[in-house]
Formats: structure tokens, sequence, C-alpha cells
């Protein structure tokens, strides 16, 4: 028998929590339902889930905290749900060791996408289990190749700039994974880089130039409005 | 009866607000009181070095009118009574026979203290009551444009509401007698009308992120390709079969906003386009810089803007269409735009094409105002 992924859903509203674990357990997953912080803790220490599904909205305690507590024993993955208008509150939770987060209310299969790029994360050490093997990251008609420091396109070099190459490679280390502006920011340019992401979003502009076929229409790296960019992960489309 | 309680805690509340407004001073209010009598001081004084033989009778005159003013221009009492009974003072003080000592020997003295002190409490209780009045007024307005907007949409929201739950009943009650087809459309009824449900209050929500008093909008450099790029792939999820073509300048053009709100414009303007169009096959968006605004513009092929409605398609939270149906009401999406639009300093205009089809141009200002009063 095949062993299922555990999820816990960390959610007060019945109604969703309930038709959460519907998809969850449709898309051969266990899940676990937790309706209070206090029980998601004792919940993520009891029956150690591979995945926490945190809702930020609790009725006992604000869901950061639970965030908090959890990662400071544990680097198990927490996937945040939010609602649309607090993009600050994802940014905390995402620089706070939050794995990613899906904005209510999101359809099923954007919620299991986020769950299998989460679980996926946390099983190989390089975040992407292909880089390490070849040093290449492929998806659609993109390769990085992480040896020669090269982004390519069918096949041919697109000329990106250092400081492009940097921020296209990295995004390609975490596919699929949402990284705020600040993570990128502090990776490229070390802690103490100047918290001003201008320069971060005009090499951007010059990368999608370079890279994406359609204007307006990405096919590689998407923009998570006032929260970060995100990869495109094969799977996707 | 709780409402009564809660009238009357209210009304409490008031007059604390009210005594405590009577007794503060702001610092700015301190240094207008105190430049107007150093001011008088120093006017009285020039006027005695150049006219020694006159009687001082202006003395009382340019001090009154230093009450006045000082009563007038600050807010409460405090200040104006502390400067009255300071000018009284000065006038005894300095500028009446014995010059630069205290003579409390005049007759009129009580006289002056008294006129003086009711000139200064009456200035201060009708300033502050004419204030309060305009403060009352702008509240009254905003809660009839907030009344309005509850009003127009309660009456959207439940026209979705009816259809979700007269389709659960039926799913709940017959389930039996329903055939799988007519199962599967009641279902996809029902979601449709969640998601106009969830658009409706993606609006709403975005309308009180603008509204509350004395918040500014946070504004961030935000390149304005991304926004759009953002809006375009949720609407093409929402519509997978209408396509829509992006067309951005060679330049990065960033424009200080808050890119959740723009976002939302762009996606009621897509959406506007998808439902309202009727016959819409294509979408165009074009993004260019137009002097120190950048310029986007939502273009489709459907029928276009009815002419009576094209005058105040933006005003429109009153507006309802001859239908009556929910559905077909797109004020409160426009008018959203209008509110968010306008609170970028920007501007939005609707116009039909001569080729057919509906264009709406967005112009957002690419510099931050510096002179924005808070």
């Amino acid at each position: 028998m095949k062993i299922r992924d555990k999820i816990l859903v960390v959610e007060d509203e019945q109604s969703i929590s309930g038709s959460i674990s519907a998809i969850l357990s449709s898309a051969g997953y266990d899940s676990l339902v937790a309706r209070s912080g206090e029980e998601a803790i004792t919940m993520v220490t009891s029956h150690c889930p591979d995945l926490v599904l945190l809702d930020l909205g609790l009725p006992d305690k604000d869901g950061m905290e639970v965030l908090k507590s959890i990662r400071q024993w544990s680097s198990l993955p927490v996937v945040i749900v939010s609602a649309r208008s607090h993009e600050r509150e994802k940014v905390e939770a995402l620089d706070s060791g939050a794995d990613d987060y899906i904005t209510k209310p999101f359809g099923s299969s954007e919620l299991l996408a986020r769950i299998r790029t989460a679980l996926r994360h946390t099983r190989t050490t390089l975040g992407n289990s292909q880089i390490a093997q070849s040093g290449k990251f492929t998806v659609g008609d993109l390769t990085i190749d992480y040896d020669k420091h090269q982004v390519l396109m069918h096949g041919e070099n697109t000329k990106l700039t250092v400081n492009e190459y940097k921020i296209v490679a990295l995004l390609g280390k975490y596919a699929g994974k949402v990284l705020t502006y600040d993570f990128i920011i502090r990776e490229l340019w070390g802690p103490k880089a100047k918290n001003d992401n201008q320069i971060l979003r005009v090499n951007m502009a010059n990368i999608r130039r370079k890279i994406e076929p359609t204007p307006g229409h990405p096919q590689y790296i998407f923009t998570e409005v006032g929260v970060g960019y995100r990869m495109r992960e094969d799977e996707e489309n | 009866m709780k409402g009564n309680s809660a009238n009357k805690s209210l009304r409490q509340l008031k007059k604390i607000r009210l005594t405590r407004d009577m007794m503060t001073c702001a610092p700015k209010d301190i240094l207008v009181a105190c430049s107007l009598y150093l001011a008088s001081v120093a006017i009285c004084l020039l006027l005695r070095r150049w006219d020694i033989h006159n009687n001082d009778s202006y003395v009382a005159m340019i001090f009154l009118l230093d009450v006045f003013l000082t009563a007038f221009l600050t807010e409460g009492f405090l200040l104006g009574v502390i400067f009255a009974v300071l000018a009284v003072m000065s006038v005894d003080f300095i500028f009446t026979a014995p010059y630069w000592a205290v003579s409390f020997t005049l007759a009129g003295f009580p006289l002056t203290f008294l006129v003086t002190m009711t000139i200064s409490v009456l200035t201060s209780l009708i300033t502050s009551r004419a204030k309060r009045m305009d403060a009352v007024r702008r509240d009254a307005e905003k809660e009839r444009a907030y009344a309005n907007l509850l009003r127009a949409v309660s009456h959207d929201i439940r026209t979705p509401l009816t259809g979700i739950v007269g389709a659960t009943e039926v799913l709940l009650e017959q389930e039996e007698t329903l055939s799988r087809e007519q199962r599967r459309e009641l279902l996809q009824h029902t979601g449709e009308d969640a998601q106009w449900l969830i658009h409706m209050v993606e609006n709403m929500l975005s309308i009180t992120r603008l509204g509350a008093e004395n918040t500014r909008l946070t504004k961030t450099q935000e390149p304005l390709e991304e926004v759009i790029e953002s809006a375009v792939m949720k609407f093409g999820r929402r519509h997978p079969h209408l396509p829509v073509e992006v067309t951005l300048p060679d330049e990065l053009l960033m424009v200080p906003m808050d890119p959740v709100l723009i976002e939302q414009v762009l996606t009621n303007l897509l959406e506007n386009a998808a439902n309202h169009g009727k016959t819409t096959e294509k979408i165009l968006i074009t993004l260019e810089q137009d002097g120190d605004m950048a310029c986007l513009t939502v273009r489709d092929d459907g029928a276009g803007i009815p002419k009576p409605q094209l005058e105040n398609l933006f005003e429109s939270q009153t507006y309802r269409t001859e239908q009556g149906d929910g559905k077909r009401n797109m004020g409160i999406g426009l008018s959203t735009c209008q509110t968010i639009v306008t609170a970028h300093n920007g501007k939005i205009q609707a116009e039909n094409r001569k080729e057919g089809g509906a264009k709406f141009s967005v112009w957002l200002p690419m510099e931050e105002e510096s002179n924005e009063n808070s």
C-alpha cells in the first residue's frame, strides 16, 4: 500500500475545511483538521503531518504566531491561506518561514499545485532535484545552465547580464515557489543591501524582454502583485 | 433598547470629546497665538515711539483685535482665554501710565477685562461650532455616499444569493428526481453566482481600503506592466476563450501606486469588456507614456456603451438598468475604478470606438505630487 502524505488543515470555518478535506482526499492525501491555533500546534507535534495548510485568520490566536511556533522546532512545509488584500501579511508570513501562500478564494487545482510544490521542495535538499542531478533546470523552451551560468531559450543564449542571470537562477532553484522581493534582494546583494526593490524591478523588466515571447502573457516568470515573483514549474502551464 | 443605550454612550462620548477639544491646544495654535500677541505688542510699542503725545487709545483697539484673531484662529477656548488675560495685563502693564508697572487703579479696568473675556470666549465658541457643523456636514455626505453604495450592493448581492440558495435547496431536496445534466447545470450556475459575489466583494474591499478617513494610500513605485500581466493572467483563468492582447512600451514605466487597487481597476475593465461588451471577441490593452502620465487603454470589439449610459458611467451608484437584473449592473465596478483612479490623482475616460466596441483610458501620474497635503 502506498503511504499517503498527511496534511493538516488549520481552518476554523467548517464549510471551508470540509471542502478542502474533500479536495485533498480525492487527490490522494490524508487530511486532518484543526479548528484553532492551539489545536494546530498540538496536532503538529502529535500527528507529524507532512504539510500544514494554515489560515491566518483564526479565532484564538494569530496564524502568524502558529507559524512562528512551528518554525521554532520544525521545518515542515507550511502553506499560508490568506485574503486577497493582505499582501503585507503574506510577505510577512513568507519572510518568517512560510513556504508558500494561496489567496482566498482559490480553486482546487491551484491549491493542489501549491501543495505539490511545497512537498517537493522539502524532499530535495537543493530545492530542485533536477538541478542537483544535471546542473540544469528546464521548463518549456527555457533552460537555465547552472554550470555555464547561462539562460537558454530554444537552446540559444539569451545574453542576460550577471544580475539578470542571478535572479533567474535563484527563481529557477525555487521554481514553483513565490520569492518575496526582500528575499531575492538579500540573496543577490547580501543582507545589508538597501531595501529598495527598484533595481530588481528594472532587472526583471529586462529579463522579461529577453526571455518572454509575448508581452503581458509571461510563460516563465510570474508576478505576484505586491509580494514577489514565481518561476513556472514543469507541471503548471 | 440596545440602540438607545448605544446612542446614549455615543452622546456621552461626544460630550467628553467636546470638552477635550475645548481644553486642548495644538503646538501650531500656540505659535499662532504667540506671534499674534508679539505682533500686537510690537505695533503698540512702535506707535508709542512715533507718537508720544497720543493718548494710547489705539492700544485697546489693537489688543482687542489680537484677542479676537487669537480666538478665531485657534482651536478650543484655552488659548483664547489665556491670551485674553495676557492682553488685558499687557495693556495695563506696558501701555497704561505708569508704564512698565501694574496699576489696577484704573476705573475702567474691570470693564476692559470683562469685554475682552467675552469677546474671546464667544468667538471661540462660534468658530468651533462652525467647524463642527462643517465636519458634521462632511460626515453626513460621506454617510450618504456609503448608504447609497450599500443599497446598490445589497441589491446586487441578493440576486446571485437567491440563485445559490435556490439551487442548493433543489439539489438537497430533489436529489433523486434530478437528472445528471440538471444537477450539473444547477451546480454550474451556483459556481457562476459565487464567482460574481467574489467579484463584488473584491470591489467593496477596494473601496474600504480607500474609504477610511485619514488613511492615505500607501503608494510604492511599481512597474505598471507587472500589474497588467497579473490582471490579464487571472482574467485568462476565468475567461480562457477570450484573447487579450497586450502592447507594452520598450521602456519600463514605474508608477507610484497601490498595485492591488490598480489591478482591481484593470480587472474591472476587463470583466466589463467581457460581460457587457456582449459580442466581445478580443480585448486589447495598450500601455504608453503620455507626457508625465502613464496611459493605459482597454479596448474591446464588443457592442460598445449605450449612449444614454455613456454620460454618467462612472457615477453610477444609483444607476439601474431597465432589466433590473443585478448581473447587468456595471455600477459598482466602474465607480470603484473611478474612486481608485481619482485617489491616485489620475483620470479615467470611456468612449465608443469608431470601429465598434468600447474604449476605456486610464491616466496615472508617474511622479508623486510633492505638494500633496496629508
